[in-house]
């Protein structure tokens, strides 16, 4: 029962840097989104973890809103620095998703993502036991979380692409190659040359499918796992630049790690410490 | 504890966790009731997600939501090039008015017409006067999706 840690790591790398990218591009908005905002306050769902996930709208004052998102990007830095706890995975967790479900309406499927992934990297120990997890209940306990915890960030994943896919068999338009057409005709998404090219408009329809429905089986077998997920960054990078979700895209593209290979993972940590600045 | 009994106890875990979110994000159709209920009062809580864009169909009609002075003038909610999360967040909520049109009710929902009206507020219009509306357009032959026809549907707020 092997966690592979340089990957762990990268994720962890990957996912922060995805938190603070988005809640530095969301500064320019902070007004409408956390300040004076536009998404009007949801009751959340009963039960006490409602105080967990929209501390916004049961016990935090809203004003500390904005504060709070300058406080995360902060906290997401330092496990980029420093050896990190759990507590501090729990607060980032916490304060991302109050943050999300405060400003909900500009929340989408990548928000929802990233929010599960940050609450599972909870229970993932920030690095290896050196004296092994064999010794004590506790150092088990701690191996089973970790464990369940890094299956169901990789399981998490697959999912979000296979249910996404089978909810699109169950409708007329995708199986009937015009989906893409009709979407890139709607003003609100694009591109809209598209219109002009049924044939392409139809293969690009039928490919979003076979991709999203062949993601997990690709992914999970490891001979076809890279070239799918290269097609994943070209699909999220020009969905998101067209749909104006780039944000979304790349959420899915920090998740990655998790598939890698502990020997790819240490390739691409070297590869990232010698490209940095001095 | 032995390797293998954590083994088994981490695939049981991870087994369980899937179902009830598969329960909660698959069609409803393919989830017998029972689990639904158990992979909603599971899921929701904690790990909500859903899956839906562009599912199970891309939306046959474009939406956009306007807001009317008391002058007789109408404009977009939102105005063009605004910062991309402000301009993303007039997309669910003319989706939610969306919805509620194509149920026949043109009543907006108190929370729909309170982002409405936050919206609305940095166009300088705020009051009980605003009037807002919805203008549609669709599709009419999915084979030519660039042919749309336009649809305005005025819609009535809770303060008339």
């Amino acid at each position: 029962m092997t966690i592979p840690w340089s990957s762990i790591r990268l994720l962890r790398i990957t996912i922060h840097m995805w938190l603070v990218g988005y809640l530095l591009s969301s500064l320019p908005a902070a007004e409408w989104l956390w300040v004076y905002p536009v998404s009007p306050p949801l009751p959340g769902p009963p039960g006490p973890f409602r105080f967990l996930t929209h501390g916004f709208q049961t016990w935090l004052p809203p004003a500390l809103a904005l504060p709070s998102v300058f406080a995360l990007v902060l906290l997401a830095v330092y496990p980029l620095i420093r050896r990190s706890r759990w507590w501090i995975s729990f607060v980032i967790w916490s304060l991302f998703t109050s943050l999300m479900n405060h400003a909900w309406l500009a929340a989408s499927g990548g928000h929802q993502l990233i929010a599960n992934v940050l609450f599972w990297l909870i229970f993932v120990p920030h690095r290896e036991d050196p004296l092994g997890f064999s010794l004590g209940w506790r150092s088990q306990l701690k191996q089973v979380a970790g464990s369940t915890a890094f299956w169901i960030i990789r399981l998490q994943l697959l999912l979000a692409y296979a249910v996404t896919g089978v909810q699109k068999l169950t409708g007329e338009y995708w199986l009937g190659g015009q989906a893409v057409g009709i979407v890139s005709t709607d003003p609100d998404y694009g591109p809209a040359f598209l219109s002009d090219m049924p044939q392409l408009s139809m293969v690009l329809t039928y490919a979003t499918l076979l991709f999203q429905l062949l993601f997990p089986l690709a992914v999970w077998w490891r001979p076809t796992r890279w070239s799918w997920m290269a097609l994943g960054v070209v699909f999220h990078l020009s969905t998101g630049v067209s749909f104006g979700i780039l944000d979304m895209g790349l959420a899915f593209i920090a998740c990655y790690p998790v598939w890698f290979t502990d020997t790819a993972s240490k390739a691409w940590l070297s590869f990232a410490k010698r490209t940095q600045p001095v | 504890m032995t390797v293998k009994q954590q083994r088994l106890a981490v695939a049981f875990l991870v087994a369980i966790h899937m179902l009830l979110l598969l329960a909660y994000t698959l069609p409803q159709a393919m989830v017998p009731a029972g689990l639904l209920s158990l992979g909603q009062r599971y899921t929701r809580p904690l790990f909500h997600q859903q899956w839906l864009l562009f599912a199970p169909d891309p939306p046959l009609c474009s939406c956009q939501v306007q807001v009317g002075s008391p002058h007789g003038v109408w404009q977009p909610v939102m105005p063009p090039g605004a910062p991309y999360l402000r301009e993303r967040m007039a997309r669910p909520l003319a989706d939610h008015v969306q919805e509620q049109i194509a149920q026949g009710d043109t009543i907006l929902m108190p929370i729909l017409e309170q982002a409405l009206r936050n919206m609305s507020r940095d166009l300088g219009l705020e009051g009980d006067a605003l009037r807002f509306r919805s203008v549609e357009r669709c599709i009419v032959n999915v084979d030519r999706p660039g042919e749309r026809t336009s649809r305005t549907t005025v819609l009535r707020t809770a303060v008339p």
